[in-house]
């Protein structure tokens, strides 16, 4: 008997603390104090605005935007100076000058044995 | 307060929207705190809300205070993004459709603006305030963290003021039985 009632009695203590917990959870955020953002709010949101900004633009923006980029200006740079000599390669411009030289020689020859002189046409065979 | 921001220069309309940011920053930025329990993610929609302003802006017409407008906006950015939130989490829509979702009963978050001797009580609180459908966690937080009457809270969640209340009796309700069951299991 006084088994139960010292269980009855610990049941009931438990109950009233876990109400009196429960109320002082309820009313824990009675004057609480308004939390502040972190500083320069206005700054961030121009810069969040700009961004946002930046990715509504037009497809030329965008296509703008994309070559402005350092690293993609550089490659477009590189990629043209390779076409260049590329090209000037296989036109021959970059060839030693020896071969240019002697090219320009052989043209001269050819054009040398065309070439009729007075004694040519004076001895002409019959 | 009444703006005519579509006859305002730009210029003007511009110092307009930075007194609107540098005025109701901690109001907006509070709001979603309570909501999302996160001062990172409230940061981010307390920028969300005012880009939104800044965008409609012209479109104000001062029908409504222009503080029901922010905490409307507020309100509805937090809670959109606590939808968003829940969805990316990995398997979480299958977890839900499957009701294998777990709840988090474990008091995580603490609001600095809450008094150093009842920051515990506080953080189990903010636990329970997450249980609660997002109706009744919107009125109660405007309520009671934010300090706003019923009759505004109904302007702000378009709903009639007996709405609200009845909103108001059961978040309390609600908290009370969830509070209840985790001081039950916890507390010795």
């Amino acid at each position: 008997m006084k088994n139960i009632l010292n269980n009855h009695s610990s049941t009931s203590k438990k109950m009233s603390n876990i109400n009196k917990k429960t109320a002082d959870a309820l009313n824990s955020i009675a004057g609480i104090v308004p939390a502040m953002p972190a500083p320069f709010l206005l700054t961030r949101l121009h810069a969040a605005m700009h961004r946002i900004s930046e990715n509504d633009a037009t497809v030329w923006s965008k296509i703008a935007l994309f070559l402005k980029r350092p690293a993609v200006a550089f490659t477009i740079l590189l990629v043209l100076i390779c076409v260049n000599i590329f090209v000037l390669n296989s036109n021959g411009f970059l060839s030693s000058k020896k071969n240019v030289v002697s090219k320009v020689n052989s043209n001269g020859y050819d054009i040398a044995i065309n070439v009729t002189s007075i004694y040519d046409t004076e001895n002409q065979e019959p | 307060m009444s703006l005519q921001t579509d006859t305002i220069p730009a210029s003007a309309q511009q110092n307009n929207f930075a007194n609107i940011v540098n005025s109701r920053q901690q109001m907006v930025y509070n709001t979603a705190l309570s909501i999302v329990q996160n001062e990172a993610d409230a940061e981010d929609i307390t920028q969300e809300v005012f880009i939104k302003v800044y965008e409609k802006l012209a479109e104000f017409r001062g029908d409504a205070a222009l503080d029901t407008w922010l905490y409307r906006i507020a309100v509805t950015t937090a809670f959109d993004f606590l939808k968003q939130q829940k969805a990316q989490k990995r398997g979480g829509f299958l977890k839900r459709v499957f009701g294998m979702a777990t709840e988090n009963d474990v008091p995580h978050f603490d609001h600095p603006g809450v008094a150093l001797d009842k920051k515990e009580d506080a953080r189990v609180l903010f636990m329970a305030i997450s249980k609660l459908p997002d109706n009744q966690r919107a009125a109660f937080v405007l309520n009671r963290i934010e300090g706003l009457p019923n009759k505004e809270i109904a302007t702000i969640l378009d709903i009639t003021l007996a709405a609200a209340e009845s909103l108001q009796i059961r978040a309390k309700n609600n908290l009370r039985t969830v509070l209840k069951t985790y001081y039950e299991k916890h507390f010795k």
